[in-house]
């Protein structure tokens, strides 16, 4: 019993470390190797989780229990495809006004748009059940009676993910096309001086990183079969999946898994473990806060000691390049 | 004359920077443009490259109308700059930074880069050894997998001068290319100059050494005040009492 329940806690680590993996990646494409400051990451997970969400689950009508929401019932696939596709159109449309923005004005359209997404999900209480949640999601595969087992093949089914958007995202990383997204991130006119079409390649990987956020939100959904937009998808959320990024190494996909494994690992183990009550302040209620706190600590250490994260970026970013040429020393 | 440049003006708020200037700049010639602070000789340059748009007047490259295009497709017209100062990508490696800089990479849109591999990749070495051979054309090839970043000032113009080649420019406008840049240094950039312009190249740069004006120029055009003062051979324009008075000095 002890040892299920340890594989049971393994399960649930990495499935969610699989999310929030989709999310870094993602964000990294974005801000590591184009330089976009989206502070939005929270409004394309949402979109996902909803996307998915309503398309997956089946119509629930309003009762004097439960304010009801919008449902198709659809089979899971359909649920992941169309997150990815509604996030990728989100951001799309809001790539096209924004990324022509210096970086800082980026940051606040992006941060607003996130949360207009929420507060309009919070309000569209007959499409979305509003504060109460839109609950009963169901899992990509439901192994009859086990739980347990159910809970495995998500898990499975979120590393494999992982796995497959990150073969994509480092071979393409590599390739030309990758490297004009990082000159425009190190000096987006230099680039354009070379007859780089700097706000095509903005579009493209701002529309990227969001539909692999969608992805993972529709993942998170299926996984807790419960969303909510009140204390989910909010800003700090988006600050977490920052500071996974900034921590692991921006511009580099296995410094950025390092930063989400670090600090969602770091998280768990807070939430895992009793806070005693020191009688004038019981520390376990006060859990959240502490690890914000400790979180914020790590970021300024980390930031002092090894200002581009722990793995930091490679030199050499193409491919191949390495054959035949000289290494200097 | 490939490169005209006719009528143009640009102002900014109250400031005139070009004002109604006409000049053109000679097919396989090293020109040199110069001109007192604020004479609008980089804003020229920014207009001819797009990085700004004239608000009158027009600017051709081989008949073709290259006011009004964007600042990226004007690189594919053959016509590339240069910055005063230095931006290299400083995070990329120096061999990188020229490579990024070629022409017609198919490996720069990502469809290629997952459905077409093997053209991808050809591409890619011959990219490679182009940006190799200008590194070695440049004596940079030392540095090749430096990141830019750590390069000295001088080593960043000739970066600069590299990655502008690996455009296959057939006009370069370099602004100040020797500026900040030692002696030894510089000799050597300017005669990589000499022989690009032998290679057929047209080269229009901004220069305030006069010395370097005087020794490696074919023209000289002489702005102020946004309009062209005089062109001439160098000698003509040292003796030219316009140049005199409003640049050179008595």
């Amino acid at each position: 019993m002890v040892e299920l329940g340890f594989l049971r806690e393994i399960v649930f680590f990495m499935s969610f470390l699989g999310i929030f993996a989709l999310l870094v990646l993602g964000l990294n494409l974005q801000w590591g190797y184009t330089g976009l400051f989206n502070i939005g990451v929270a409004a394309f997970f949402a979109v996902g989780a909803y996307t998915s969400a309503i398309l997956i689950t089946p119509n629930v009508p309003p009762s004097d229990f439960y304010p009801g929401h919008l449902g198709f019932g659809l089979p899971w696939a359909v649920g992941i495809i169309g997150a990815v596709l509604v996030a990728a159109v989100l951001g799309f449309l809001i790539a096209i006004p924004t990324v022509r923005l210096r970086a800082d004005y980026l940051a606040i359209a992006t941060l607003g748009l996130a949360e207009i997404i929420r507060l309009s999900l919070i309000q569209s209480e007959s499409i979305t059940a509003g504060t109460i949640g839109l609950r009963n999601i169901p899992s990509p595969v439901i192994v009859p009676g086990d739980p347990f087992l159910t809970n495995v093949a998500f898990a499975v089914i979120v590393v494999l993910a992982v796995v497959v958007l990150y073969v994509f995202i480092e071979f393409v990383g590599r390739s030309p096309w990758g490297r004009v997204l990082k000159a425009i991130r190190d000096d987006e006119d230099a680039a354009v001086a070379l007859g780089k079409n700097a706000f095509s390649y903005k579009v493209q990987a701002f529309v990227l990183g969001a539909a692999m956020m969608g992805a993972a939100g529709a993942l998170f959904g299926s996984f807790l079969h419960f969303i909510e937009p009140l204390t989910s998808f909010t800003p700090i959320d988006t600050f977490f999946i920052w500071v996974m990024v900034i921590l692991g190494g921006a511009g580099n996909n296995r410094g950025v898994l390092v930063g989400a494994f670090l600090v969602w690992g770091f998280q768990f183990l807070i939430i895992r473990t009793p806070f005693p009550d020191l009688g004038f302040v019981d520390l376990e209620s006060k859990k959240a806060f502490l690890q914000l706190i400790a979180l914020g600590l790590l970021v300024v250490l980390v930031m002092l000691l090894r200002p581009r994260g722990i793995l930091g970026e490679e030199k050499v970013i193409s491919r191949g390049v390495l054959k035949g040429t000289k290494r200097s020393t | 004359m490939t490169l005209r440049i006719k009528d143009v003006s640009k102002r900014f708020g109250g400031v005139h920077a070009v004002e109604e200037c006409t000049l053109g700049v000679q097919d396989g010639t090293i020109t040199g443009l110069i001109g007192p602070n604020g004479a609008g000789k980089t804003t020229l340059f920014n207009l001819i490259t797009g990085f700004l748009h004239p608000d009158g007047g027009e600017i051709h490259l081989n008949g073709e109308r290259l006011d009004g295009l964007p600042a990226h497709a004007t690189v594919r017209r053959g016509v590339v700059k240069t910055w005063q100062i230095p931006r290299e990508f400083e995070n990329i490696t120096v061999l990188e930074n020229l490579m990024l800089a070629a022409k017609d990479n198919p490996g720069e849109s990502i469809w290629n880069v997952v459905f077409r591999p093997f053209r991808v990749r050809k591409r890619e070495r011959e990219v490679q050894e182009k940006a190799q051979e200008i590194l070695e054309f440049l004596e940079l090839d030392h540095l090749a997998t430096e990141l830019a970043g750590n390069l000295s000032g001088g080593q960043k113009k000739l970066l600069e001068l590299g990655r502008a080649l690996m455009t296959d420019p057939t006009h370069l406008l370099l602004d100040e290319p020797v500026a900040g840049v030692n002696r030894v240094l510089a000799e050597k950039l300017l005669d990589r100059l000499d022989q690009l312009r032998e290679q057929g190249m047209t080269i229009f740069l901004i220069e305030h050494d006069m010395d370097v004006v005087m020794s490696r120029c074919d023209v000289v055009i002489a702005m102020h005040n946004g309009r062209k003062l005089a062109e001439g051979t160098p000698t003509e324009i040292k003796a030219n009492d316009d140049v005199i008075e409003s640049y050179l000095g008595g």
